[in-house]
């Protein structure tokens, strides 16, 4: 049987959750602008 | 001689440079935040809070901020609301009647017969009698218009779990129903200011600014900086929060406890709120003139990378002036260089504009859904024109990639010199716009030459005007943000 999460780790895991999504949300974004530098640098 | 001036404008537009690579630098830090937070320290901690409201004539916002503190989910008992009335003339004392009726024994008024001192000796006013009580925990000062949301408490709190915590602050956001076009522009300003910034200093080890509007001290904190907020200066919440970490203690932010205020849709009403924020932080830079860019004086505020950022920030325009008149004395001393130096400075403005804009989106979705347009048009459409000419040439401007010759007045030449020169130039139409509205041009028309100089330059502007201000000594008033309670809780 698996202890239900007080209210407390409910939100704290929700607030954790959302700061890891804004972390691959930067390196998806630093990602898509490393390879638009590379296209515009091999265009140019 | 041609040697010097050559090596001078190009120092000039390397100056220029600074204000963009410390916000780009900052904002690159915002990701690791994911993975270096204070969450793990945190536990189901719920102090007894006092919150302080100061009000001076907030008698249409009051009732709404009260209901919605009311209406927080925290333990029964647990929080008591104070509001410090700084002898309002309007019928706040008849609201504050009716609240302390509907909420016996959680809402008090305080009341000043003499004031007009600002807010900090109002807050100052509540805080006293709050410390003499010895019933709080921990004191929430706050602005009477802002709303909560009913877990922003809690997830201030559980921070104060840990000892080492002084003061935490949230999430101030943009909340006027219906949002005006200024305020959209200063809603987005807010996630990168704020959720973007704030996430990046708690990283860094410190944070400059707990936001006035919620800045929530353990009282130990409260009693170690003396007990009352700072008197002398226009930014007392700076204050407060520089001398909670010199104290020892930490400053925190937490993104995800939000709180709603209403700010000015009027670029005068801006003018003034800012002026007064801008001169606030020139009177901090000179308070703490010991601390800075010395870190054996204090690990925080005396850190090279975070005196570059304090000092790039609060002289912005400085910095943009002198990059674009970098650039145009580059093109006439030394046309050769003058496209390269262009590409560079411009070029990482548009990096970094595509950047910020683009996470600041993923930050927070839900504000940018509304406000994406303004956005995109922060740095102004003209200036982004500026950063596209600078990374695909000048073909699709002048026909041509070649440059034309300085000093020949022909329209290359003139086009050419205003586009070197657009950051200078920006801020002095943005301070148009602003003498604009003041004289009660139509909203199209500010609304029409925002979108085109941007609200960035504006902010530029802004600042410009508290530096004058300041210089020239001029009165140190407290200048109160009119409220007219359009700020609304999400549904």
């Amino acid at each position: 049987m698996t202890a239900t999460k007080s209210s407390f780790e409910r939100l704290l895991a929700e607030d954790v959750g959302r700061e890891k999504r804004i972390f691959w949300s930067e390196v998806g974004v630093a990602a898509l602008m490393a390879f638009a530098l590379l296209a515009y640098l091999f265009a140019s | 001689m041609t040697d010097v001036l050559i090596g001078l404008c190009l120092f000039c537009v390397l100056l220029g440079m600074v204000p963009t690579l410390a916000t780009f630098a900052q904002f690159l830090a915002v990701g690791l935040h994911g993975v270096w937070n204070h969450y793990p320290k945190c536990r189901d901690f719920t102090p007894k809070v006092a919150f302080v409201l100061p009000a001076w004539n907030e008698a249409d916002v009051l009732g709404s901020s009260i209901d919605s503190l009311m209406g927080i989910d925290y333990p029964a008992g647990q929080w008591r609301i104070y509001v410090v009335d700084d002898a309002s003339t309007d019928h706040t004392p008849e609201v504050m009647r009716q609240k302390m009726a509907q909420y016996p024994g959680s809402v008090f008024h305080l009341r000043r017969e003499k004031g007009g001192q600002g807010k900090a000796h109002t807050l100052n006013h509540g805080i006293a009698r709050i410390l003499e009580e010895n019933w709080a925990e921990a004191v929430m000062i706050m602005d009477a218009d802002v709303l909560f949301e009913p877990l922003t408490l809690r997830r201030m709190a559980r921070h104060l779990a840990d000892p080492e915590v002084g003061g935490v602050t949230a999430y101030v956001k943009e909340g006027s129903q219906p949002p005006g076009f200024l305020s959209r522009f200063i809603a987005f300003e807010y996630i990168t200011a704020q959720a973007a910034a704030r996430r990046a200093q708690n990283v860094m080890g410190g944070l400059p600014c707990m936001a006035g509007g919620a800045q929530l001290h353990s009282r130990e904190n409260l009693l170690a900086i003396g007990g009352a907020i700072d008197t002398s200066t226009l930014a007392e919440d700076t204050y407060t929060t520089i001398k909670t970490q010199l104290a020892g203690r930490r400053a925190l932010f937490d993104a995800n406890a939000v709180v709603w205020a209403e700010e000015p849709n009027s670029v005068a009403a801006l003018w003034k709120q800012r002026v007064r924020w801008g001169r606030g932080n020139l009177q901090i830079t000179r308070a703490f003139r010991h601390l800075w860019f010395r870190p054996d004086r204090n690990r925080l505020f005396g850190n090279i990378p975070f005196g570059f950022l304090w000092f790039s920030i609060a002289f912005m325009p400085l910095f943009m002036i002198v990059g674009s008149v970098g650039l145009v004395g580059l093109f006439h001393a030394w046309p050769p260089w003058a496209p390269t130096a262009f590409t560079a400075l411009w070029g990482l403005t548009f990096a970094s504009y595509v950047f910020q804009t683009l996470f600041s989106f993923a930050i927070d979705p839900a504000t940018a859904k509304r406000c994406w347009f303004e956005g995109i048009a922060f740095p102004g459409l003209l200036a982004v024109g500026v950063m596209m000419l600078a990374v695909l040439g000048l073909k699709p401007f002048i026909g041509s990639h070649a440059w034309p010759q300085p000093g020949t007045w022909s329209w290359q030449d003139v086009a050419v010199n205003v586009m070197l020169g657009w950051s200078a130039i920006s801020t002095f139409l943005a301070w148009a716009v602003y003498r604009l509205d003041k004289a009660g041009a139509p909203k199209g028309l500010r609304n029409v030459m925002l979108v085109l100089i941007g609200y960035g330059p504006l902010l530029c502007a802004i600042c410009l005007g508290a530096m004058m201000a300041q210089l020239r000594n001029a009165d140190l008033k407290w200048d109160k943000t009119i409220k007219s309670g359009k700020a609304r809780l999400p549904t």
